[in-house]
């Protein structure tokens, strides 16, 4: 063996170790947690307000001021602004700004109030809720002063009918026809440039809307506050340019729109505070601008580099890699706005018809570490585990707690299940979309399963093929997959009623859950004509049926961190729509 | 021979590095026996199933990555594995593919490249233009593409894509590319040899073709093959981890350096300790391998010798 020289040797030892003493200079994270302090919702929500209510203004922000812009970077524009197209919270959220629905959830101090916008209050239900009746508010206005009538809203709400609006929901068409898909709805009518006027619709005067349903409709207040309920005038309906600008109701309007550049809203001088019970006119102007990478956007909103102290983003996320810097530093930490992302739940979904045992979907239950697994996705602020179905953003929510077991999973009463399971069970498959925060949740499942005895086998699939095969497919070939759900208002009438009715297609119910009784009591709970009350026997249902029987297992109450620059005041992460909402932003200074 | 041993035996560099690939050699096959003595596994979650270790948002606790005398190199984030021991089995992955790969190249490229090299002409010309199109291929956005379809089309849905099948695929795509510049080397080489008054003295006394091939021509290219794979060897190690960083490459939990990186860059702002140790690593054993097949060349080409 030759000798080695140290003359060589030396200087690459040397330059290794140097390098370990340089870098490792990373603090440990400590063993704090931030837990309780970031948890401060209500949690029930959005109770039905009364005509006072409706009535406006808004009640203040406490310490807002007036004046000033303020800017909004996001990384990506919005894909939809015609507010018949709007399907998404986030937009939902901003398009307050210029938009207005027939109600719409007032927020005081984070809590949610359903109130009339620009109907007198949130509807008046007659004929056994299949009539709902909408006053109009008087001194309500276009941004040209054109006053706001039925008529608008009629024509917003048959748009929904028409070609090229099916990314919105179709809720509208189904429920005036009484149809129970789109397809169906525009062979009965096709939106007002094909169809004329559609006659489940009334008008008798301008300042009154009727809907006449086919079946008792009880969620009609909380529809009328999505986007497809704002009024659209025919006369400025532009048709797909309409999706770039539309014409607005709100406290602003929409100056200039480059898509994918930047948009500019000014005041709207003929929106009157007194009309309107949710949105604030504070700042002078709102300017957006987009294609700003998130990672930058929100280095310069935490430094208050350039105009990052008058910054918010509303649809970028904090970016993980800075939460630890955040975390260090307080005044960066303030700056980090952190709430439950709208009705956002998380579950572990398991395919009933293959795991048929209820031993072994106990038995999962059970062995699912929901702890490890949420540190291998970043900790406590990707959500609070859960324990119940439905998210407690949403009326009616009641905690309660099935099959008890601590967050780090039990493997003593999985194995009791699976002793008394009919067959043994060796594996399982678990399909997931490829990516390395998932591979290496994955592989938290496989060690939990593996002390149970079942070999997990992992299944990475690039995102077309999950959703294809596993979210979109009729029948995929795999036992359990993650799942991210949520509702389209916060009730449980487009949560439970879809997923777990076995009548329903894999796309609503992709757990193929099938209990008869399940379905009866749906059919009985569906003629509920009271919201709030259709709330609460469908969680009743959930809690002591639908859960019983441990279709999926849940996992988390998704949450969701924005950041603020040092100026601006008035940001929260709204309750139902889950990010920061800019009709209550205002500048500190200006 | 004895020549070349003694050029290799006065170049310290060489020597130096020979020495840190032999001792990488070394933990790649006793990395059972060091993860015994050391009392961990390259798999099993310690942050997750040890109260302490990592904080609810899956960062060490302690700083330095979690560096301790438990944890010699510190703790992954997230998952908390031991980095001591994944960097240790990660050298066998890499040195695995990397050397699988090359056996397959050396086959190949030798036997393509000798043989038409000898005969010339028509299969000239063939392997000539085979050897354009390979090159033109686009080697990793192949890969891209190939490896998800591998997994679905053959692994049933109720298996695991077994770690034989990862290995294969990713040797099997190295090699198919990988023989192409060694083969191309050799033609010429056995273009000028053919030619040179030795080969022709066989052909006077009637030796066959084979006998001309096999005992006239592979022993005077062993030189270059040589040089080629110390060579090769190290680009494979870095491809594989650049495939692992992209996240095609070998899949978990089989520990590998690529996505050991790849992790680390996520986690930089707040645990820059654990892109350190795969870094480095990485690092000195490709360095290592680059210099020894410089040393290699420099002691078996008489041109650049110094």
């Amino acid at each position: 063996m030759p000798r080695i020289s140290s003359r060589t040797a030396v200087p690459l030892v040397a330059a290794a170790s140097a390098m370990l003493v340089l870098c490792s200079c990373s603090a440990g994270a400590g063993s704090k947690s931030d837990e309780a302090a970031t948890r401060t919702e209500a949690d029930l929500v959005a109770g039905v307000g009364s005509a006072k209510d409706s009535a406006g203004p808004a009640p203040a922000v406490a310490g807002a001021r007036k004046g000033g812009t303020v800017r909004v970077a996001n990384l990506r524009d919005f894909s939809h602004l015609d507010p018949q197209k709007i399907y998404a919270g986030e937009t939902y959220n901003t398009s307050l700004l210029w938009g207005r629905q027939l109600t719409q959830y007032q927020v005081v101090d984070g809590k949610p109030k359903l109130v009339g916008d620009l109907a007198t209050d949130t509807g008046k239900p007659s004929d056994g809720g299949r009539t709902w009746t909408y006053r109009l508010k008087d001194g309500i206005a276009w941004e040209d002063g054109k006053p706001i009538t039925s008529k608008h809203i009629k024509y917003g709400i048959e748009r929904t009918f028409a070609p090229g609006f099916e990314v919105g929901p179709s809720y509208w068409p189904q429920w005036l026809t009484g149809k129970s898909d789109l397809a169906a709805a525009r062979e009965v009518y096709g939106g007002p440039k094909k169809d004329g006027d559609f006659d489940r619709i009334e008008t008798p005067d301008d300042k009154t809307v009727v809907f006449r349903f086919h079946k008792t409709q009880s969620d009609v207040p909380f529809m009328a506050a999505q986007s497809s309920s704002s009024p659209v005038r025919p006369d400025k309906d532009t048709g797909a340019a309409y999706d770039l600008k539309p014409f607005a109701t709100g406290p602003y309007r929409i100056t200039v729109h480059r898509q994918n550049q930047s948009l500019t809203l000014a005041k709207n001088p003929h929106w009157k505070a007194d009309t309107d019970p949710i949105r604030h006119q504070y700042a002078d102007k709102f300017e957006f601008t987009f294609e700003k990478k998130e990672l930058n956007t929100a280095q310069e909103i935490l430094n208050g580099r350039g105009a990052g102290a008058d910054t918010v983003t509303t649809k970028n996320e904090f970016p993980p890699e800075l939460i630890g810097e955040a975390n260090r530093d307080a005044k960066k930490k303030d700056l980090i706005v952190d709430g439950r992302r709208g009705a956002f739940s998380s579950h572990l979904v398991i395919r009933n018809d293959r795991v048929a045992d209820l031993e072994v979907r106990k038995a999962i239950h059970y062995l699912f570490p929901r702890q490890q697994a949420r540190q291998a996705l970043g900790g406590p602020r990707v959500g609070d585990i859960a324990t119940t179905y439905s998210s407690p953003a949403i009326v009616g929510w009641q905690k309660y707690d099935t099959n008890p077991v601590a967050p780090t999973g039990d493997v003593k009463k999985a194995k009791e299940h699976l002793a008394k399971a009919k067959k043994p069970v060796k594996s399982l498959s678990y399909a997931y979309e490829a990516t390395a925060v998932n591979d290496r949740m994955a592989q938290v499942l496989v060690d939990a399963f593996a002390k149970a005895g079942i070999e997990l086998v992992t299944k990475p699939l690039p995102l077309p093929a999950y959703t294809n095969e596993v979210l979109r497919g009729t029948d995929p070939k795999y036992d359990l997959w993650m799942s991210t759900s949520s509702v389209d208002w916060p009730t449980p009438a487009t949560g439970v009623p879809y997923r777990f009715d076995s009548r329903r297609d894999s796309l609503d119910n992709d757990p193929r859950y099938r209990n008869p009784a399940v379905d009866k009591a749906l059919d009985r709970i569906a003629r509920t004509g009271d919201a709030t009350k259709k709330a609460k026997e469908l969680i009743a249902l959930e809690k002591d049926t639908i859960m019983k029987d441990v279709p999926l297992v849940p996992f988390l109450h998704q949450r969701v961190q924005q950041v603020r620059g040092g100026n601006v005041g008035g940001a929260f992460i709204h309750p139902i729509y889950g990010t920061i909402s800019p009709a209550w932003l205002y500048l500190k200074k200006s | 021979m004895l020549r070349m041993l003694d050029v290799f035996r006065r170049d310290r560099t060489g020597l130096v590095a020979l020495c840190v690939v032999a001792f990488f050699v070394l933990l790649a096959l006793a990395a059972p026996l060091i993860a015994a003595l050391y009392g961990k596994n390259p798999t099993e979650h310690y942050g997750q199933n040890e109260a302490g270790l990592l904080s609810p948002e899956g960062l060490p606790v302690l700083p330095n990555g979690g560096m301790s005398g438990d944890f010699w190199f510190g703790i992954e984030p997230g998952l908390g594995r031991d980095v001591f021991t994944q960097l240790l089995y990660g050298i066998r992955t890499s040195l695995l593919v990397a050397t699988a790969a090359v056996a397959v190249i050396a086959v190949l490229g030798v036997a393509l490249g000798v043989t038409v090299g000898y005969l010339g002409g028509l299969a000239d010309r063939a392997f000539t233009f085979v050897c354009n199109v390979l090159l033109a291929f686009p080697t990793l956005l192949l890969f891209l593409a190939l490896s998800p379809i591998v997994q679905t089309r053959f692994v049933d849905p109720g298996e695991n894509e077994p770690a034989w099948m990862q290995f294969t695929v990713l040797v099997l795509v190295f090699a198919a590319f990988g023989w192409v510049p060694l083969a191309m080397v050799l033609r010429t080489t056995v273009r000028s040899l053919r030619e040179r008054e030795f080969v022709e003295a066989a052909r006077a006394v009637g030796a066959s073709r084979r006998h001309i091939v096999l005992r006239e021509l592979l022993p005077n290219v062993w030189a270059p093959v040589l040089v080629h794979i110390t060579i090769a060897l190290p680009g494979i190690v870095t491809a594989e981890a650049a495939l692992s960083f992209l996240g095609v490459g070998i899949s978990e939990p089989i520990p590998d350096w690529g996505r050991m990186i790849a992790r680390g860059s996520e986690v930089f702002y707040d645990d820059p300790t654990y892109m350190i140790f795969p870094g480095v690593t990485i690092l000195l054993f490709v360095l290592a391998f680059n210099l020894l097949g410089d040393s290699v060349r420099d002691a078996l080409d008489p041109r650049t010798r110094r």
